[in-house]
């Protein structure tokens, strides 16, 4: 069955539909991971996008039930080149086709992908659309006329809830994180006390925890006010530690400015430099806003680069004890690689424990 | 940082080619020689294989062509003084090499660093036992295994584990000796062997894990612990199938992304424990029932496989490994292909590529085709492509095989149960024994179990095989068009089988784009030049075409170099050497050089050599999109091999303008009749021969010609069939055969002239030619050119006929117009010349003859390519003046690799590689050349086995009597025995060959060689066959030509003279003085 995609100039392309029916509006995004599409489309940080993979063979070890970022699926549209509804893993349950269909994604494959990508990179993320309906004018005007969503409260949890037993109390704002990040922390000895991203400063306060995690999340941070201005109201108060979408938050709330990459930070390959140890590590990113290095302010010092582009990847501000990273944690950190979630975690235990 | 105290490094190289070995260590060399000398670091190299071009003085500032042994890497050293050495760039040998030296004292004593993985490291990854312990220790899991010494120990274990277990002989190269046994006997035949061939006489006896998928991890570390991946890569066949002979996939496709990030985990993990600087290659075991996996193997060195994931990402892990070895981070580097970004990152591709080895079966038909821990494949092909149904099936066609299709192997003839039983044979036919199930409809999970292959490749391959049903059974439409070409399907092939017209094809406006390698994606702007084709997409090319426009380039005119494919036997790494040089000076002759190659071993398949690089099968259709698309002035065919020859008249027919010698000089040369009356009407005398389609014809002819006579089939390779027959019997035993190898082809009878063989390659611009020598064969004609010894300057031929020789080479050249290179092989025999043949192309002894000569004969015929004259460009015309340099060649051979092969010298080329010795004067060349070919001297002189044919008994009686004098205890088969007992000498006569006796004498080291001539038919036959397999098995010295046999006394006589061998570069060989007439 058919389905075509519209990009905002109007360039129209058609493909083979293998998810769900219908039409979907989103920002059209890529990821350049060549395996992971199973954690990659259940990531909320995806809310509101419709992802093209680079890499061109999808699904070949189906979907299984321990790979899932957040059990169900975030982004809006799916784009490839190659999609066969032949998969073959001994823990696999269903097809990413039937997946998608469950979840309500559209699918479209046989895309020339490398050209959508070029297109990205020149032009920047655009709106766009995929329907496997007949097209008809609607559509375009429906397009020209939509508004990306940059604000995402929905992918918050709805209530605060605890994992874990650890020594450690940590309070965790979830602006749209998902499991592996939560089960990294509780693995580390951690107990998790997860809030809604409209948790007030004082709940946080009063919640005796040691410190304060800011999640990876999705949308324009500087869209995220009430949110901001609950940080502005932590910081100094309790240690912070903050991730991707969060550390971008908790920037912003120290009044530097973010500023939009042309096509985000999105893949498994970006090499991220420690200023401190000249150490480089590969990280995992999943972001589209970065701070703008020029107006960071006073006692916000950079601790980490990414090497391409030269882009804030983590700062620190030790008088006030934050620090942050813009790109994500690896699940399996290899041994002798910086693992900064367990560096953070000592630093709770060694500084802020009581 | 650059640690600037590193000014001079020597560089060693891997040696000959030979199976397990190849081309890929040429290319890295190379690049380690370039980025060496990019850092302003004087680069001594040395290597003893003349065909590579890392042994060019352009590449490294000294050049020695010396034996790869201790000693002379010792004198080498103590003359150069170098700083530093990087030990893992040259292979297994270069490896080997540099941990001898700094355990005997070599490094230490002359203050050599060893520049990048520390020989420590090196020891860590390569010996069984303590890499075994490191794993442990680090908790890394490997399979149950143990290393012994001897058998005992070996049984000990195998008591306790079960069968089926593996047996890995250390340090040695390709896992020559080892294999799997399934039970006891096996067992006891394969470590003993493996116990032989170890140097260190160590094998690894291992719980076989056979069936688990096999995973590859290319990874790259610097000095301050950063790792990457360049790329990962699977295995289509599972564990217990040498990846050497697998059909590889990059990257990973059955793996999860945990069970990827796992492995990935413990790559790195490993590496860093090993405290690899450079490239690294870990191999892994995972289960498909759970996540456990198993460590097999760390190459702690740059290999095949970083090779091969340096062409299918554009990440150059030859050149990073050097840099890092010279104190540089991976962060301070740039990423080559992209050149914005930082060489610390992980290539990520958006296409999919495919190995696929090339086996030398179709050359030795009755060799042993199965599969298993040993390498057999000699070369490989790679293809790219958006999906892994179109990169797979690009792949099959890049083999070069009379059929490119996935069907009609010859397998319809299988009834259900035959194929399903011959489906458990793991030769190099399985995956088209597969894809005849598929079409059969057998079930891909029943597939499965029986070959292992996961059943995503299985259902893959089933997509490419219905297509070509659909294409056998469907009417032409345009959704199956579309679906073919996306598969890679060929318009031919499409032609074929559905018997559509080729005009009516062109009607769907499907055309073949091409894609840009760029190392991630498209996420980044890249300005690589290296790009494959895919269908139904947009075509990168544009981008490049319009930035021209843009920045107001003038556009050059562009020249296209056809590569000669994988490396065979009869097509080796030579043909590179050619193809490079032609990019390089259509360069220099300020065109854009377009390279068309399909083989990922290769320099010519570097993006850096030419000015762009198609990754593409060496396809008539593939090579006319290219066409279409750069519209080049020509095509050059000459510096390709066969390869490209053969696709010189197809492309002429579609009017593609051929550079250099005309299409109808090539006719002439390869048409016997043309060539024949070309000779006759040169006064150029020939071998008289006859072309025969039937038994009757044959015996006519045979009648005719008289004895000895060359039976060969025509249209082949590398002589491939030829078998010499002196009587009758013999002939009439083989002609059958030939009758079956030719394929409806005639077969060829010539006169066999038992004369000395010579040979000159020369460059000729169709008026005047330069021959830049003559090499002259130590064996006599009947011996393939390419598996004979040869030596340069000739040395028997007097003055006269070298002119003759010449005049020859000079008329020829006139009169076909040749423009370009040329090789000609003549017979001498009682002061006649007699041309045997003519080739318009470039042979294999084109890079030998630029060497010893300092001639950049590539060059030179690039230019007469382009219609200059050679006189015009200054360059020397006629017979070039020697030097007092003499080279003598020796090929090399893996039949250590293949069973069930014949090592016996015949007029079918069986050598893989060759090495070259160079020295001042003869004996000492030979020496050398005997040195380099891994022959050892100064042991203790045991008994020799001698069984000689009837007609080679009275040549070699002065031969024998010399063995005999030089204090050999001469064993004889029976009628050898008896006719020595004639002539005098003494010798001890053995039964019939005794097997079990010799093979133990062997096994022991007591019998220093052996000297058989092959006889055709016949019991002799097949117990000499026997002898030289075992021989070979051993490692012990098989000669199979008299004259062979001579010339190894000849350099045991210099050796024993105690005559004192010393290396020097191939210029200061040249410069020496000078004699002969300008």
């Amino acid at each position: 069955m058919k389905a075509t995609i519209i990009l905002e100039d109007k360039t129209m392309l058609t493909g083979c539909s293998f998810g769900a029916q219908g039409t979907v509006f989103g920002e059209l995004v890529f990821n350049t991971s060549m395996s992971g599409y199973q954690n990659i489309v259940s990531d909320p940080a995806y809310s509101g996008q419709i992802l093209a993979m680079t890499y061109p063979e999808m699904g070949v070890y189906g979907i299984n039930k321990e790979d899932f970022e957040n059990k169900h699926a975030h982004i809006r549209g799916f784009i490839c080149k190659k999609y066969n509804p032949f998969y073959s893993n001994f823990m696999a349950e269903t097809s990413l086709g039937e997946y998608f269909k469950k979840n309500n994604v559209v699918a479209v494959e046989g895309i020339d992908t490398r050209s959508l990508v070029k297109k990205i990179r020149e032009y920047g993320a655009m709106s766009c659309l995929i329907t496997t309906e007949e097209i008809n004018e609607e559509m375009f005007n429906s397009l020209k006329n939509y508004k990306l969503q940059t604000y995402f409260p929905e992918i918050s949890t709805k209530k605060k809830y605890v994992l874990g037993e650890g020594k450690i109390k940590l309070a965790f704002i979830d602006y749209g994180t998902n499991d592996d990040i939560l089960n990294k922390l509780v693995g580390l000895g951690v107990t998790v006390e997860v809030y809604p991203s409209s948790v007030s400063a004082d709940e946080i306060l009063n919640s005796g925890n040691t410190a304060l995690f800011l999640s990876n999340g999705a949308g324009d941070p500087r869209e995220y006010k009430n949110e901001l201005e609950t940080i502005k109201k932590l910081i100094g108060k309790i240690p912070i530690y903050a991730m991707s979408f969060g550390c971008a938050l908790v920037g912003l709330a120290l009044g530097a400015t973010v500023e939009k990459l042309q096509h985000g930070h999105r893949g498994s390959n970006h090499p991220v430099i420690n200023l401190e140890t000249e150490t480089v590590t590969l990280t995992v990113q999943n972001h589209a806003y970065v701070l703008d290095k020029k107006t960071l302010t006073d006692g916000m010092k950079v601790t980490y680069l990414n090497l391409n582009d030269s882009s804030v990847e983590g700062f620190e501000c030790s008088k006030l004890n934050i620090k942050a990273v813009q790109f994500l944690p690896e699940k399996i950190v290899p041994e002798g690689s910086e693992d900064v979630f367990a560096s953070w975690v000592a630093d709770m235990e060694n500084n802020y424990a009581r | 940082m650059l640690d600037k105290d590193i000014k001079k490094v020597l560089v060693i190289g891997s040696g000959p080619i030979v199976i397990g070995q190849a081309a890929e260590f040429d290319y890295a060399g190379v690049q380690a020689c370039r980025a060496l000398k990019e850092e302003g670091v004087e680069v001594v190299l040395i290597n003893s294989n003349p065909a590579t071009i890392m042994t060019d003085e352009t590449v490294a500032d000294k050049v020695y062509i010396e034996p790869l042994t201790p000693e002379f890497v010792e004198k080498i050293i103590k003359i150069e003084r170098p700083d530093g050495l990087i030990a893992s760039l040259g292979g297994q040998t270069g490896l080997n090499l540099a941990v001898k030296l700094a355990d005997s004292g070599v490094l230490e004593k002359y203050n050599v660093r060893v520049l990048g993985t520390d020989i420590q490291s090196i020891k860590l990854a390569e010996d069984r036992e303590l890499f075994k312990n490191l794993m442990e220790e680090i908790g890394e899991p490997i399979p149950a295994s143990d290393i012994v010494s001897d058998f005992e120990a070996a049984k000990e274990f195998a008591d306790k584990i079960g069968f089926p277990i593996i047996i890995r002989p250390a340090y040695t190269l390709g896992g020559s000796g080892g294999g799997i046994a399934q039970n006891m006997e096996e067992y006891e035949e394969i470590v003993l062997q493996g116990l032989s061939q170890s140097p260190i006489n160590q094998v690894l006896v291992e719980k076989s894990i056979a069936g688990y998928k096999e995973l590859e991890y290319e990874v790259v570390r610097d000095s301050s612990d950063t790792c990457i991946i360049v790329c990962n890569m699977e295995n289509i066949d599972p564990i217990g199938i040498h990846t050497g002979d697998s059909f590889v996939v990059a990257p990973i496709q059955t793996a999860t992304n945990d069970d990827c990030a796992m492995l990935r985990a413990s790559a790195i993990k490993i590496i860093r424990a090993l405290k690899i600087e450079g490239g690294c290659n870990v191999q892994f075991a995972l289960d498909t029932k759970s996540n456990k996996y198993y460590v097999i193997e760390v190459n702690p060195r740059v290999s095949r496989s970083s090779a091969l994931a340096s062409k299918a990402t554009g990440y150059p892990i030859a050149k990073i490994t050097t840099k890092i070895a010279l104190g540089y981070k991976l962060h301070e580097m740039k990423n080559a292909v992209t050149g914005t970004t930082v060489a610390s990152f992980e290539p990520t591709i958006d296409y999919v590529v495919v190995k696929i080895p090339k086996w030398p079966f179709d050359k030795f038909a009755k060799g042993d085709r199965i599969l298993g821990t040993k390498m057999k494949a000699t070369g490989e092909v790679m293809a790219i492509g958006r999906t892994f149904a179109s990169a797979f099936k690009k792949a099959i066609t890049s083999l070069e095989n009379k059929r490119t299709g996935i069907l009609h192997y010859k397998f319809e003839k299988l009834s259900d149960a035959e194929l399903m039983k011959d489906l458990e044979i793991q030769d190099d036919m399985r995956i088209f024994r597969l894809s005849e199930a598929i079409s059969r409809g057998f079930d891909i999970s029943e597939l499965n179990k029986i070959t292992k292959i996961d059943p995503w490749f299985i259902n893959e391959i089933k997509n490419i095989t219905l297509v070509e049903k659909r294409l056998e059974t469907e009417p032409m439409c345009p959704e199956l068009y579309k679906d073919a070409k996306e598969c890679g399907y060929l318009d031919s092939e499409i032609v074929a089988c559905s018997g559509v017209k080729h005009s009516d094809l062109k009607k769907y406006k499907i055309e073949a784009s091409f894609r840009l390698v760029d190392t991630c994606a498209g996420e980044f702007s890249s300005k690589t030049p290296y790009f494959y084709s895919t269908y139904g997409e947009n075509c990168d090319l544009e981008d490049i075409q319009y930035e021209d426009i843009l920045n107001k380039v003038e556009p050059k005119k562009k020249i296209m170099v056809l590569g000669s494919g994988p490396i065979r036997i009869g097509q080796g790494i030579e043909f590179d050497y050619c193809s490079v040089h032609a990019s390089f000076a259509i360069q220099n002759q300020g065109y854009e050089s377009i390279m068309v190659n399909s083989n990922p071993e290769t320099l010519s398949t570097d993006f850096d050599v030419a000015t762009r690089l198609y990754f593409e099968p060496m396809a008539l259709e593939n090579i006319l999109n290219i066409i279409k698309r750069e519209r080049p002035e020509g095509v050059m065919v000459q510096f390709g091999g066969q390869t490209a020859i053969n696709l010189a008249q197809s492309l002429s027919d579609e009017g593609v303008k051929i550079l250099g010698t005309s299409l109808d000089s090539i006719d002439v040369v390869e048409d016997r009749k043309l060539f024949s009356a070309l000779l006759q009407e040169l006064g150029i005398k020939q071998p008289m021969g006859l072309g025969v389609k039937n038994f009757n014809e044959a015996m006519k002819a045979l009648d005719k010609l008289g004895f000895p006579v060359l039976i060969r089939p025509s249209y082949v390779i590398g002589g491939r069939g030829m078998q010499l027959c002196y009587t009758k019997e013999e002939a009439i035993s083989y002609i059958e055969e030939a009758f079956k190898f030719s394929d409806g082809h005639p077969v060829l009878i010539d006169q066999y002239i038992e004369g000395l063989e010579a040979e000159l390659d020369c460059v000729s611009d169709g008026v005047d030619v330069l021959i830049p020598g003559i090499c002259e064969h130590i064996e006599r004609a009947g011996v393939h050119s390419g598996d004979s010894m040869s030596v340069y300057p000739s040395q028997n031929i007097p003055k006269s006929l070298q002119n003759k020789m010449a005049d020859c080479a000079k008329s020829i050249a006139k009169r076909l117009n040749i423009k370009g290179l040329m090789n000609i092989q003549f017979i001498i025999k009682n002061g006649v010349l007699y041309v045997i043949e003519v080739n318009p192309r470039a042979s294999r002894t084109v890079p030998i003859m630029s060497k010893v000569t300092g001639i950049n004969m590539v060059d030179l015929a690039v230019k007469t390519c382009l219609g200059h004259r050679l006189r015009d460009l200054g360059a020397p015309v006629g017979l070039y003046p020697k030097t007092n340099l003499v080279a003598v060649k020796m090929p090399i051979f893996s039949f250590q690799k293949l069973n069930r092969i014949d090592p016996a010298l015949a007029p079918e080329m069986k050598s893989t590689g060759e090495v070259l010795g160079v020295d001042t004067c003869f004996s000492k060349a030979l020496l050398k050349a005997f040195i380099a070919g891994g022959y050892k001297f100064g042991a203790p002189k045991q008994r020799v086995l001698i069984s000689l044919s009837d007609h080679y008994k009275n040549p070699a009686l002065p031969i024998i009597q010399d063995i005999y004098k030089a204090g050999y205890l001469v064993m004889a088969t029976h009628g050898t025995h008896k006719f020595l007992e004639k002539n005098g000498v003494p010798s001890k006569m053995i039964e019939k060959f005794m097997m079990d006796k010799l093979q133990k004498r062997m096994k022991e080291g007591r019998l220093s060689f052996v000297l058989n001539t092959p006889k055709t038919g016949g019991d002799s036959q097949k117990s000499g066959f026997h002898i030289r397999t075992i021989a070979e098995m051993y490692s012990v010295p098989c000669f199979t030509s008299i004259d062979t046999m001579r010339a190894y006394l000849k350099a045991l006589k210099t050796y024993e003279e105690k005559t004192i061998l010393l290396p020097d570069t191939i210029s200061n060989y040249r410069k020496r003085k000078f004699f002969g007439i300008f």
